[in-house]
């Protein structure tokens, strides 16, 4: 018997999966790769409800992932998706969530910066699978239902906004 | 005391494998709902091989009927020793209510029907199966197609699939064809629409594809696990990420 091909990198297409409702992916800690990207390219699902990226790397990989402007691929790709699926009447808030097991914000991050095309039509969710905390990221500003962070009792929210 | 196998049940769910042993040896209306607990989930390895065969024998359908969730690894073993059968062959009759499984290691030949025969006990009751183990592609979709009620397949890192004279890889024309709501047994063959989740890698092997649109009926869950990962760790060490 012969192994299939597995030269290559080639991304795989969802095009066919018209029912996926959750996407998840394992990736690169600080941004997914441009197969990531064709992958979620490829999707037409219109009952899609939330992407999810599990990063390899854990411990302070969260901080790097939220000051970096290495997203904005990520961004377009995300933009991309929402505005193709809205020309198949979707009409869902599609959710993208990080998954990370520790995860802190930081008052001096640049967040607007963060997928900031696609918080204007989707929604952006930390979660901290440790403790079960999560940040939501909303359009253009962020909050958290963990209230014992100090920089929210600094006013520092509002530099994120 | 006497108290009804519910609430005993309910307590028992709150204790630790080693009070659950001590449990069973306590009373007789104690033994059922310990070892319900004690077997419900089995993992089999070569390191607990001999002490499970020693200690329990095929033919103990009433207490095997217990176990809902079996795995087995046996990645110890040598090449040479994949040739010999699944050493768990004469237990899978007696796993009447297994709901969740795990095959690793094991060689699963081009004779299929012997192994179906064998799972033919759990049928109708699994729900989960995951493999890490190198199988033709056709035995993969007799496999898969053999349990009706399967809602979870998951291929591990292990996962390997030989092409087995068919199907060619997939070709662009597949991708979006229409498809019938039936299984087919034919080179691109459509899993069961209650097949939802789907979990693999997808290093870009050829089958990856075949796999997913084999699935694409049903699939609401689907989890990549992309194998540039650990590469991409290697480069990420080296980035600046302050």
């Amino acid at each position: 018997m012969q192994p299939f091909d597995s030269s290559g990198m080639a991304p795989v297409s969802l095009s066919s999966c018209r029912e996926l409702r959750y996407l998840k992916l394992k990736l690169h800690p600080l941004s997914p790769s441009s197969t990531d990207h064709k992958i979620i390219s490829s999707i037409t699902s219109v009952n899609l409800r939330t992407i999810i990226f599990t990063p390899n790397c854990q411990g302070l990989a969260h901080r790097a992932l939220l000051c970096r402007r290495a997203w904005a691929p990520l961004d377009d790709v995300m933009c991309g998706l929402v505005e193709k699926l809205r020309t198949l009447w979707y009409d869902r808030t599609l959710e993208l969530e990080f998954r990370f097991q520790f995860a802190t914000l930081y008052p001096d991050l640049d967040y607007p910066a963060f997928m900031p095309r696609f918080r204007e039509n989707g929604r952006v969710t930390i979660l901290e699978t440790l403790n079960g905390k999560v940040f939501r990221f909303a359009v253009r500003f962020f909050f958290t239902n963990h209230t014992t962070l100090p920089f929210l009792n600094r006013g520092s929210a509002n530099r994120a906004t | 005391m006497h108290l009804p196998e519910e609430l005993l049940d309910e307590v028992f769910g709150y204790l630790h494998e080693a009070s659950l042993r001590t449990c069973s040896l306590v009373a007789k209306p104690w033994v059922y709902p310990a070892q319900r607990r004690l077997f419900s989930s089995v993992i089999i390895t070569p390191y607990n091989y001999q002490s499970w065969k020693g200690n329990i024998s095929p033919a103990n359908a009433k207490l095997l009927r217990h176990v809902r969730s079996l795995q087995q690894g046996w990645f110890c073993r040598s090449p040479e020793a994949f040739e010999i059968d699944d050493p768990l062959a004469d237990y899978y009759s007696s796993f009447s209510q297994l709901q969740s499984m795990i095959l690793s290691g094991v060689s699963i030949g081009p004779d299929i029907s012997k192994w179906v025969r064998m799972f033919s006990t759990f049928r109708h009751t699994l729900s989960s199966l995951a493999l890490q183990i190198h199988l033709s592609w056709n035995t993969f979709v007799i496999l898969v197609n053999y349990f009706p009620n399967l809602r979870d397949l998951k291929t591990g890192f292990h996962f390997w699939l030989d092409s087995g004279g068919r199907p060619p890889p997939l070709s662009k024309s597949l991708r979006g064809r229409p498809r019938s709501t039936t299984s087919t047994m034919g080179d691109h063959p459509i899993f069961s629409d209650l097949l939802s989740g789907l979990e693999m890698e997808y290093g870009g092997a050829s089958y990856s594809q075949l796999v997913i649109d084999a699935c694409a009926n049903g699939i609401r869950r689907l989890s990549l696990n992309s194998c540039e990962c650990f590469l991409q760790f290697v480069q990420f060490s080296a980035v600046d990420i302050s």
